[in-house]
């Protein structure tokens, strides 16, 4: 069974992280800052070819991450496989020791640096959730009987809470839910109210959500993605409070502010997804100061 | 109608390299409509191939040029125009490219235009694609808006995460077809049929070259290698 599962079952507070493969072979590179506390983490994410730039392969990744003592969460996008290739690339992962799969729609094409590659989108993510699904109890989508099925896989998916559009947010949710999506991770999260609001709302849903968490790295990029980057909406306060310090201090102050969030998420979320983006150092401080 | 977009002069003359005497296709329908292939369209085509040093044998615009029938019509009527010629440019779409083919029984045929997109005469002027032609029809599901054309990855099940005020992450500047679509279903009232769950599509019925034949009266759709009829349940 994955850590990841078990912390879930468990009602621990699940806490991941993420990795982005390089454009290269030099995919430990990118593992190596985790080391250090790789204990803290119950698995790490491995993005899929992300932003629709083309890098190193993410089941590699994820069978390096392993190779290092760290349960990978397997992130595999509809963008660049058709049915065929989707469940075999699953099938092989498990085989390899993979137990946690992410499913995203993945972005366009056009908005990565192979703008000219044909944007596959066979399936979309409800429907591969729920070919996973189907692989899992055996069959493909096909309906014919597999010689062995990942029957351990746990399936997760992708949610964001504070979405401008949120009742079509919140009606996939609840179809992925239904296909089979064991836990979901979300856009960053900074408005804890906000967020307790939005498990009220899914309460019904019974599912496990690990809540993103991202480490700001100035006032900047956080105007700049509260106007480029859908799902992320970055409250002026805290804007402003990463402003009020010295350039040279901004990562302190941006430990304290996610500490303060994901303090506030105990309880709420099942765990929190901390997308450092470089700054994979500065974890172990952000997780000293929320106590875990 | 097939939208079409005329070719840059640099790449026709490419193509008529070598080549000398043309006689070039326009379209009564669908090109003269976009601008790309009607009267005028041909005989500017006309008078920039002869600066370039090319014979325009002659020109013809049929009131469909992917008609078969028509297009061998004309030909046969202006058989003399037609001696000698080394190829034809067509101004039309690419249907239009092989109906030139068969009508000439084989000739050399260059197409003038791309073939971008079959679409909805908005109003006089703008065309726009609604639908993929993906040959399985799932609209009513979507209150008539298809989210295979509308959506830039085609999802069937909803937004991706990329959806932010409104438009598309592919293009700020375009709806988010998912947003379209539950406005719409809001105004009629149906955003509980959004909640069912849209399996993944056959696309068997997308696969090309596609064909229609008229069989005892009845029509009957052929694609992937499968016969499809609308009488059958
Ligand atoms: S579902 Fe297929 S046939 Fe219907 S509008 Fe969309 S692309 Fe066209
Ligand atoms: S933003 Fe909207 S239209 Fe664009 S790909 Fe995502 S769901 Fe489709």
């Amino acid at each position: 069974m994955s850590r990841l599962k078990e912390m879930l079952d468990g009602g621990s507070f699940a806490v991941t992280a993420e990795i982005g493969p390089p454009k290269g072979v030099d995919i430990n590179r990118v593992i190596e800052p985790l080391l250090p506390f790789r204990n803290r983490l119950a698995a790490v994410n491995v993005t899929d070819n992300q932003s629709s730039i083309m890098r190193a392969s993410s089941v590699a990744a994820s069978v390096m991450l392993m190779q290092h003592g760290i349960e990978p969460v397997y992130q595999l996008t509809c963008r660049d496989r058709n049915r065929l290739a989707l469940q075999s690339d699953a099938l092989g992962a498990y085989a390899l020791g993979i137990r946690n799969v992410l499913v995203l729609s993945g972005d366009h094409p056009k908005v990565g640096d192979h703008p000219q590659a044909k944007p596959v989108y066979d399936l979309d993510s409800v429907n591969l959730l729920e070919a996973l699904d189907g692989l899992r109890k055996g069959f493909d989508m096909a309906g014919q009987t597999l010689t062995a099925a990942p029957s351990e896989f746990l399936l997760g998916a992708a949610v964001s809470p504070e979405s401008d559009a949120p009742e079509l947010q919140l009606m996939k949710m609840e179809k992925k839910v239904r296909v089979g999506a064991d836990f979901f991770q979300t856009q960053p999260v900074f408005d804890v109210e906000r967020f307790a609001r939005f498990r009220e709302e899914t309460a019904s849903l019974e599912s496990r959500v690990l809540a993103g968490i991202i480490l700001l790295k100035s006032p900047a990029m956080a105007k700049f993605m509260n106007e480029n980057i859908a799902g992320i909406s970055v409250p002026q306060d805290i804007i402003d409070e990463m402003a009020s310090v010295p350039k040279e201090d901004f990562y302190k102050k941006s430990i304290e502010i996610a500490a303060r969030v994901i303090t506030g998420l105990k309880g709420v979320a099942d765990g929190v997804h901390i997308m450092a983006i470089g700054w994979e150092r500065h974890i172990p401080a952000v997780l000293d100061a929320a106590g875990l | 109608m097939h939208a079409t977009v005329q070719k840059k002069l640099k790449e026709i003359l490419r193509m008529l390299e070598g080549e000398n005497r043309i006689f070039i296709f326009g379209c009564g329908s669908c090109a003269t409509q976009c601008m790309s292939g009607g009267r005028a369209q041909v005989d500017e085509m006309s008078r920039q191939l002869e600066d370039a040093g090319k014979i325009v044998a002659g020109t013809h615009i049929p009131e469909t040029c992917c008609s078969q029938g028509t297009v061998r019509k004309a030909v046969l009527e202006l058989r003399a125009a037609h001696v000698g010629v080394d190829s034809y440019l067509v101004l039309a779409c690419g249907q239009a490219v092989h109906t030139v083919i068969d009508a000439t029984d084989g000739a050399l045929v260059h197409p003038g235009c791309d073939t971008v997109f079959g679409g909805e005469t908005h109003f006089r002027g703008v065309f726009k694609e609604y639908c993929a032609l993906c040959g399985d029809c799932i609209s009513d599901r979507t209150g008539g808006l298809c989210p295979l054309t509308l959506c830039s990855k085609g999802l069937l099940n909803g937004p991706c995460g990329g959806s932010k005020g409104g438009r598309c992450e592919v293009d700020r500047q375009r709806d988010c077809g998912w947003v379209l679509i539950y406005e719409r279903m809001k105004t009629l009232g149906k955003l509980e049929n959004l909640k069912e769950i849209q399996a993944a599509p056959d696309r068997i019925k997308s696969d090309g070259p596609r064909r229609i034949e008229i069989r005892n009266g009845q029509p009957v759709f052929i694609a992937g290698g499968k016969e499809f009829r609308s009488s059958e349940d």
